[in-house]
């Protein structure tokens, strides 16, 4: 799958689980720069990610990425080895 | 670096200034509730300042009392004057060596007694001595002594009450005070001693009434010793002969402490005229107290008259025989 | 050698002129007198627990550079559980031996089952469960990358005993003090006298409220079945506020002392009772304690339940609080305080606001009716959990709180006297809080930047000093047995 797709959904899972429509996501993307992203619905952003894209992280991964970037490596690994 | 050490040194002289500043302040005009740290109860509740003033005029007693409330509330001047004796009672509520010391530095010479009657029990032994210091601060000069005393303790109180006290008699603000001679159930005796209403021990209050832990052992504070020594030197050196009593007190108490041998064995080492009263009296715990370890005045009278005359004590009843023809 | 007694005094200032003025040269030398320091400063407390503090530094230490030299995962995660083991291993043993044998023979009793396992007689070494969080949190953010080992076992020791945060905490994270340790400190001015006003802004909550509330609800938990409710209403009121002046003034002083010597630690204490809700008191008490917890094992567990939705998060904050909880002592009363804050954040998870910030009263002077109230709320609950916090058992816990809530509670309280009468201290109270409430975006209750003039700022350092001497609890005798 394209880099730019793979951002592009993901944009719309935060949109959907964040409730806001006006997520706009890039690769140097952090939590601190969109609104409503903490430790706690970055779980359930994690969560719609892994159904979504059908994959499954590791809890390592899961607090390893520093940036939306890095998230979007890690997604487009998994589905390319899966 | 600089700024800050000069800054740090500039700002100790300040905040002393401003805390003596605050605390007269606060003396003068603060509500009794926000003073807890400065306790100056001129007078006190046991006629401190009319004691003082009266030691400080009396001259050339045949006896003298030391010792803490078992003293000034156990030697009465009247019966031992009906003997022929001048006496004067320089007892003081929880007087400990430490203010005894001070006591005997600043009135010893002119009171000038024959014989010293010394009244050790172990517990002020055991007291840090704060209470008594306050006492002796707000009714008594500041000086050096004072300041020594403070140090020793190293207590708030004492340094608080040390400097608010200083300032009072800088200023003579204290210049009107008449202390009332009856308060409550007490009243004051001229020659130092506090006659109590007389009332009774009821075993019933006693047992309620509880003995904290550290009153139960023989555990001296070492600057207590040190004081104690300093006392027994100062009388030596005036060549002044001394006995030492333990008052006595009921059952209940005497038996609270478990190292009254270790005490008497102390005081022995210390002289050859030391009588503990608890072994000889049989006194009643109800009728002649009026507390669990305060004499009424009917045990005062039965207490001072064996002290007197009774056969056991007749060998320091020879020394005073002695020092009062000395002095006829 | 408490922060408060003379002793401290004269070894902080002999320690901050040799620190400034002989070992000055380089990071080497000033590090060597932190670790010296600090040592001594144990020693004083109890010299025989010294052994275990270097032992633990020692094996951590090495266990730390093995983890990140180790490129196999298996082999890293194994040094990792060596590291774990030692770390929970010693504080099992040390704190909570007795209390599992007890429980453990207890529950068996209780089916008539006797079982006599020998409980053993130790003491639990002086900051033990500080410096045990502080070591594993070095060795987790090795292994996970966060951070890398130090080499130099000067630095890791001194971290692991840096005496200012040793007896109880801040527990700062290995990331926010290693590498001021690494670097060679620079006094600095603004720092330092920040950090002096911290110190008597500690001083004067512990010792003017905080002691001063001690001497009226010792007495009231200890007798809690001769008062009324009201009353015990009120001893639970002064025993929050109590808990509150006494920990965050000795983090303030832990602080200020800190920063003296030029090292900027971990905060600890964020005005909490200024919270609007529980999960915004938990970001603002203890914060060194909840940041741990939250990053080592809420979110982990958070991660391992995401499956579960809310209800995963649920789990995973009622264990994080019951660890937080037994964190204080072996005792199930502090199981039940850390199950009782875990359920306090149930709502706040169905409605999805346990993450939600906002800053009370904005830049106004007095706070919305409604975040009064919010305030008022999350006081009463975090007052009810210190009830369980203070009682000695469970059993006494159950019958405060049902001597609270009998009929005495509407009757005029009858507080015991102190040191202080009950409503001189209520004047005191209220005026650190007014202080603090005024000072609520700043680092700590008194920084005066906005007094100007520096005589009238001094003046009022002297007038908290001069409180300080007039309200202080002292050490003489009770004047109370000999009064005749």
């Amino acid at each position: 799958m394209e880099r730019v797709v793979i951002l592009s959904q993901v944009q719309d899972i935060f949109k959907d689980i964040l409730d806001d429509e006006e997520v706009i996501l890039t690769d140097k993307t952090q939590a601190p720069d969109v609104k409503g992203w903490d430790s706690l619905t970055h779980i359930q952003l994690v969560v719609g990610i892994e159904r979504h894209f059908k994959i499954r992280f590791t809890s390592r991964e899961i607090q390893s990425w520093n940036n939306v970037g890095e998230m979007v490596d890690t997604i487009q690994n998994r589905i390319q080895n899966s | 670096m600089k700024k800050f050490l000069a800054n740090v040194l500039l700002f100790i002289p300040f905040l002393l200034t401003s805390y003596f500043i605050f605390l007269i302040a606060w003396g003068s005009f603060a509500p009794g509730h926000l003073r807890k740290n400065l306790i100056y109860g001129i007078g006190g509740y046991a006629n401190m300042y009319s004691r003082i003033c009266e030691a400080k005029k009396m001259h050339n007693v045949d006896i003298l009392f030391l010792g803490a409330s078992h003293t000034y509330r156990g030697f009465d001047p009247r019966i031992f004057k009906a003997y022929g004796y001048n006496t004067f009672n320089l007892g003081s509520p929880n007087q400990t060596p430490l203010q005894t010391e001070i006591l005997l530095e600043r009135y010893l010479s002119n009171l000038n007694p024959k014989l010293i009657i010394y009244e050790v029990h172990p517990w002020p032994f055991l007291l840090d001595g704060v209470e008594s210091a306050l006492d002796l601060l707000a009714n008594d000069k500041i000086d050096m002594s004072s300041v020594k005393m403070a140090l020793t303790l190293n207590n708030v109180k004492a340094y608080n009450t040390l400097i608010y006290s200083w300032y009072r008699q800088l200023f003579d603000l204290d210049n009107g005070f008449k202390e009332e001679m009856k308060k409550e159930d007490d009243t004051y005796i001229s020659g130092g001693y506090v006659e109590k209403k007389l009332s009774f021990n009821s075993p019933e209050a006693e047992k309620k009434e509880e003995i904290p832990v550290t009153l139960a052992h023989w555990k001296p504070k070492a600057y207590q010793l040190i004081a104690f020594e300093r006392i027994l030197k100062i009388i030596k050196d005036k060549n002044i002969e001394m006995v030492f009593v333990q008052a006595p007190v009921t059952k209940m108490v005497f038996n609270v402490f478990d190292g009254n041998d270790k005490f008497d064995a102390f005081i022995s080492s210390k002289t050859d005229h030391y009588i503990n009263f608890n072994y000889l009296m049989k006194l009643d715990d109800s009728l002649d107290f009026f507390d669990s370890h305060h004499l009424n005045q009917q045990g005062v009278r039965v207490f001072n008259e064996a002290l007197l005359k009774g056969k056991e004590t007749q060998l320091h009843n020879k020394v005073l025989m002695t020092h009062a023809s000395f002095k006829k | 050698m408490l922060f408060t007694s003379n002793e401290f005094l004269i070894f902080f200032t002999a320690f901050f002129l040799l620190y400034w003025f002989v070992c000055d040269k380089n990071v080497k030398h000033q590090n060597i007198l932190v670790l010296l320091g600090s040592y001594l400063f144990y020693a004083w407390w109890d010299w025989r627990f010294l052994s275990i503090l270097i032992t633990t530094s020692i094996v951590n230490f090495i266990l730390g550079i093995y983890i990140e030299k180790t490129t196999v995962p298996k082999s890293r995660k194994l040094l990792l559980w060596i590291g774990l083991l030692q770390g929970v291993g010693c504080l099992l043993l040390f704190k909570y031996f007795n209390f599992f044998v007890e429980s453990f023979s207890n529950f068996f009793s209780f089916f008539h089952f006797n079982i006599h396992i020998q409980t053993i007689n130790i003491i639990i070494p002086l900051g033990l469960s500080y410096y045990t969080f502080k070591s594993i949190s070095y060795l987790l953010d090795i292994e996970k990358g966060k951070i890398k080992a130090t080499a130099e076992w000067m630095v890791f020791c001194s971290y692991i005993a840096f005496f200012p945060a040793l007896l109880a905490g801040p527990i700062d994270k290995a990331r926010t003090l290693i590498p001021q340790l690494e670097q060679k400190r620079v006094f600095d001015y603004n720092l330092a006298t920040d950090g002096l006003r911290q110190i008597l802004w500690g001083v004067f909550k512990k010792v003017v409220i905080a002691d001063n509330c001690a001497s009226i609800t010792n007495h009231i938990f200890d007798n809690y079945q001769h008062f009324s409710g009201s009353t015990l209403l009120i001893g639970a009121f002064l025993y929050t506020i109590q808990m509150y002046a006494d920990f965050s003034g000795y983090s303030d002083m832990a602080i200020g002392f800190s920063r003296l010597i030029g090292f900027n630690i971990t905060r600890n204490f964020d005005f909490p009772f200024f919270s609007q809700n529980i999960a915004e008191f938990w970001r603002k008490w203890h914060i060194s304690l909840t940041s741990w917890l939250t990053e080592y094992v809420f979110t982990p567990l958070s991660i391992a339940f995401r499956d579960l939705g809310k209800l995963g998060l649920i789990f995973a904050i009622i264990i994080n609080f019951t660890i937080c909880g037994i964190w204080h002592g072996a005792n199930w009363t502090y199981v039940l305080f850390g199950l009782m804050h875990g359920c306090y954040f149930i709502p706040l998870i169905l409605t999805g606001k346990m993450n939600k910030r906002s800053k009370i009263a904005g830049n106004k002077m007095l706070p919305s009716f409604s975040e009064a109230a919010r305030m008022l709320a999350t006081f009463v609950l975090v007052m009810f959990t210190f009830i369980v916090f203070r009682a000695e058992n469970i059993t006494q816990a159950f019958n405060y709180y049902q001597r609270l809530f009998s009929i005495s509670l509407i009757s005029i309280p009858a507080v015991p006297k102190g040191y202080l009468t009950f409503r001189t201290l209520l004047l005191f109270i209220g005026s650190m809080l007014l202080i603090e409430w005024l000072n609520r975006e700043k680092e700590h209750g008194l920084q005066l930047g906005v007094i100007k003039g520096r005589i009238f700022r001094w003046s009022v350092y002297a007038f908290i000093f001069f409180l300080i001497g007039m309200l202080m609890e002292t050490s003489e005798t009770p004047f109370i047995y000999f009064k005749f």
